[in-house]
């Protein structure tokens, strides 16, 4: 089944006139993404697409019905309006791509998502993908089969590029792939490593989960408590980068706002220590995942 | 995020209708003998210079006469604390005050909310007694700044009691309206002094913005001093150089940088993820990375911006060697990216030949490279190898070299 994308989700397109939506939606309708409305306020007159455009969410359902699942191509300027819109109006999952969206909006997008009890991925995000299925966001352009195989196993990364290129190193090592969720590179986002982490749990098609993580925040903390306590049962294989910045100390982040080493979560040799003491294998260099997961996935498969 | 000097933290809190101490910026003496002519009474005189949270160390002065500010004044002008040149000072009336209460508005990113905490005693210490517990924090979000009854009841539990319980928990409120407002992530008062007559004063202030909110703040924006919160020093050169350049785009620019003074392998590795796992694979081949960058590329001046960027690298002469990488791209196609690398290889002369040049760059249209790579020597991977393999090859080319 995959995660939360497969080709029979219901997706409708916020920001549909704009660039990267007009870019990106053809590939991802070809991909075999079920596009099925998209929302351009203002510019129902004067934009065309080979899908039903709205001014509004609710214009949208009332026409089309159902919407499960919302990717916003807005800037960040209006990514926090267009999330309330689509959490306002009941839909079950926000992908948020913008980058730059500010602290405090990303607040109120994980406070309202929080609230409605509804689910918002990103900001800052590459989007879902879950191979041969379908994908939201730019993942894999136009050719996604470069990168990306269908399998058993879950990808999470809080780099949208560095998640993509893992698929690639595993999808070269015949290991395919059931989803793969960029969680975006923020210091506040909307799902954690240890939220899409449970998703894969109670996935039957996922069969081990693969994380890539850095440094900052206390997310893969987080997911070796989950470990620990049981709540994530299947294997986990990591990769924590950052081992370089670690000995620059504290205070400082690199690239992503989220990869800031506080002073008691967030380096990557604590992650690391943790996800281990949990269970979880870490692997010492990136291209060794594709053993480690081979380690445990040869074990589920020969029971 | 971006550091504001506590003269334009005053402003923005006086904005709020939140009082501060009468005072002046002054860039040189005589503005201060003007200063203390015009405030008439005992002045404090603080460098302005961005800091990340301490008191500055040796930055504050007290002065009784015209001559003794003066004099304070000419000991910090030009002076470096903390790695900043101090080039103006803040000259203001020195309250007296009854109490000194600490107050702190800050992003709180594990709990996703904002983080209002304040403790009974301010002032120099305060961080030794936050450390033993004496704070009392509220947690709010932007769209419900706290009632004043619940910052009275944290007051209470910090033991206070008392006229400071009138009027104070407005004032607070006020202090965390103007963080909110300004896309503050850290909006600190220390103290927030009480005066004899139970009216307050924010007598120090420190302040931080989130970069990513500039564009709707325009007035902080010329009064926000960038990256600096971050790097706790101010720019080096070559950073100066790559901020002049992301502000010479017609973008905006969005090139993080960090330069590391004692390295010497030129990084340019696109992309947040892979620009850290490149610094942990020099290191672990030995080399001492000269630099962070994560960068998008916009697709219209990816040419361009690459060009001018290849460019500042090589002409940073201590720099052992040069890799370009990115992760697999999906869209921009790499003879566009490629094209702004070579020339600027090309017109290069002092390093011909100098140092090793790897570029690992896979994606679209990484079939068309050979013809813009002709005829330079440099080693170029697609995605035949992984990019910590393509950094274990430049990194023998370096030792190689040495």
């Amino acid at each position: 089944m995959s995660i939360l994308l497969d080709g029979r989700t219901r997706v409708l397109i916020v920001g549909a006139s704009g660039r990267q939506a007009q870019r990106h939606v053809p590939f991802m309708r070809e991909y075999g993404t079920r596009v099925v409305a998209g929302v351009a306020s203002g510019r129902t007159v004067d934009f065309e697409a080979s899908y039903p455009i709205f001014d509004s969410v609710s214009e949208s359902i009332k026409a089309i019905g159902t919407i499960d699942l919302a990717v916003l191509f807005v800037p960040a300027s209006r990514a926090l309006d267009a999330a309330a819109e689509t959490l306002g109006n009941g839909i079950g999952t926000t992908v948020v791509l913008a980058e730059g969206v500010p602290f405090r909006d990303g607040i109120e997008i994980t406070r309202m998502a929080e609230d409605f009890g509804l689910r918002v991925i990103g900001p800052n995000c590459q989007g879902i993908i879950s191979p041969g299925r379908a994908k939201v966001g730019a993942s894999g352009g136009k050719s996604p089969a470069r990168m990306f195989k269908p399998g058993r196993v879950g990808v999470v990364s809080r780099s949208g590029g560095m998640g993509a290129e893992t698929c690639w190193l595993l999808s070269r090592a015949g290991i395919g792939q059931s989803t793969y969720v960029s969680i975006g590179g923020e210091a506040i986002t909307g799902s954690r490593l240890a939220d899409i982490a449970r998703l894969f749990e109670g996935d039957p098609q996922t069969d081990a989960i693969v994380c890539f993580g850095e440094p900052g925040t206390d997310q893969e903390e987080v997911l070796a408590n989950d470990i620990a306590s049981g709540a994530i049962t299947k294997p986990v294989i990591a990769y924590i980068t950052g081992t370089f910045v670690e000995q620059l100390g504290t205070g400082r982040s690199f690239g992503h706002a989220g990869s800031m080493i506080g002073t008691n979560t967030g380096s990557p040799s604590g992650k690391r220590r943790l996800l281990q003491e949990a269970g979880a294998l870490v692997a010492e260099r990136w291209r060794d995942v594709p053993n480690l997961v081979g380690e445990v996935v040869s074990t589920c498969t020969s029971t | 995020m971006a550091a504001l000097l506590e003269s334009d933290a005053k402003w923005l809190l006086r904005r709020h209708g939140i009082a501060v101490p009468r005072g002046m910026v002054c860039a040189s003496p005589s503005d201060v003998a003007h200063a203390f002519d015009e405030l008439k009474t005992a002045v404090v005189v603080k460098a302005l210079i961005p800091s990340k949270g301490k008191q500055l160390a040796g930055g504050i002065h007290f002065a009784e006469s015209s001559a003794e500010a003066v004099q304070a004044a000419t000991r910090l002008l030009g002076v470096s604390i903390a790695g900043f040149k101090v080039r103006e000072v803040l000259v203001e009336i020195r309250e007296r005050l009854s109490r000194q209460i600490y107050v702190c508005v800050e992003l709180d990113f594990q709990a996703k909310s904002y983080r209002l905490t304040v403790a009974a005693n301010g002032g120099a210490g305060v961080e030794r007694e936050l450390a033993n517990g004496v704070g009392r924090s509220l947690h709010f979000y932007p769209g419900a700044l706290p009632w004043a009854y619940q910052v009275r009841d944290l007051l209470v539990d910090c033991g206070l009691q008392g006229e400071v319980l009138l009027r104070t928990p407005e004032v607070i409120v006020g202090i965390c309206r103007a963080a909110l407002e300004a896309d503050a992530t850290l909006l600190e008062v220390n103290p927030l002094g009480i005066l004899e007559d139970g009216t307050s004063c924010a007598i120090g202030v420190l302040a931080s913005v989130d970069e990513s909110s500039v564009y709707r703040q325009p007035d902080l924006a010329p009064r926000s001093i960038p990256h600096v919160d971050q790097l706790l020093r101010p720019l080096t050169a070559w950073e100066a150089e790559v901020d002049a350049l992301n502000r010479s785009m017609p973008d905006g620019g969005d090139i993080r940088f960090s330069e590391f003074p004692d390295g010497d392998i030129g990084m340019m590795v696109l992309g947040g993820g892979a620009g850290l796992m490149a610094l942990d694979a020099v290191a672990r081949g030995g080399g001492r990375p000269a630099n962070f960058l994560d960068m998008t590329s916009a697709a219209g001046q990816a040419e361009e911006k690459l060009y001018r960027l290849t460019k500042l690298f090589l002409a940073i002469k201590r720099l052992r060697g040069l890799f370009i990488g990115s992760n697999i791209g999906a869209f921009l196609p790499v003879p566009i990216r490629m094209r702004g690398i070579t020339r600027a290889i090309r017109e290069d002369l002092s390093t011909k030949g100098r140092f090793p040049v790897v570029i690992r760059l896979a994606g679209i249209g990484d079939d068309e490279v050979d013809p813009i790579i002709e005829g330079l020597r440099i080693t170029y991977f697609r995605d035949e190898v992984t990019l910590e393999d393509a950094i274990e090859a430049f990194m023998r080319q370096v030792e190689a070299t040495a």
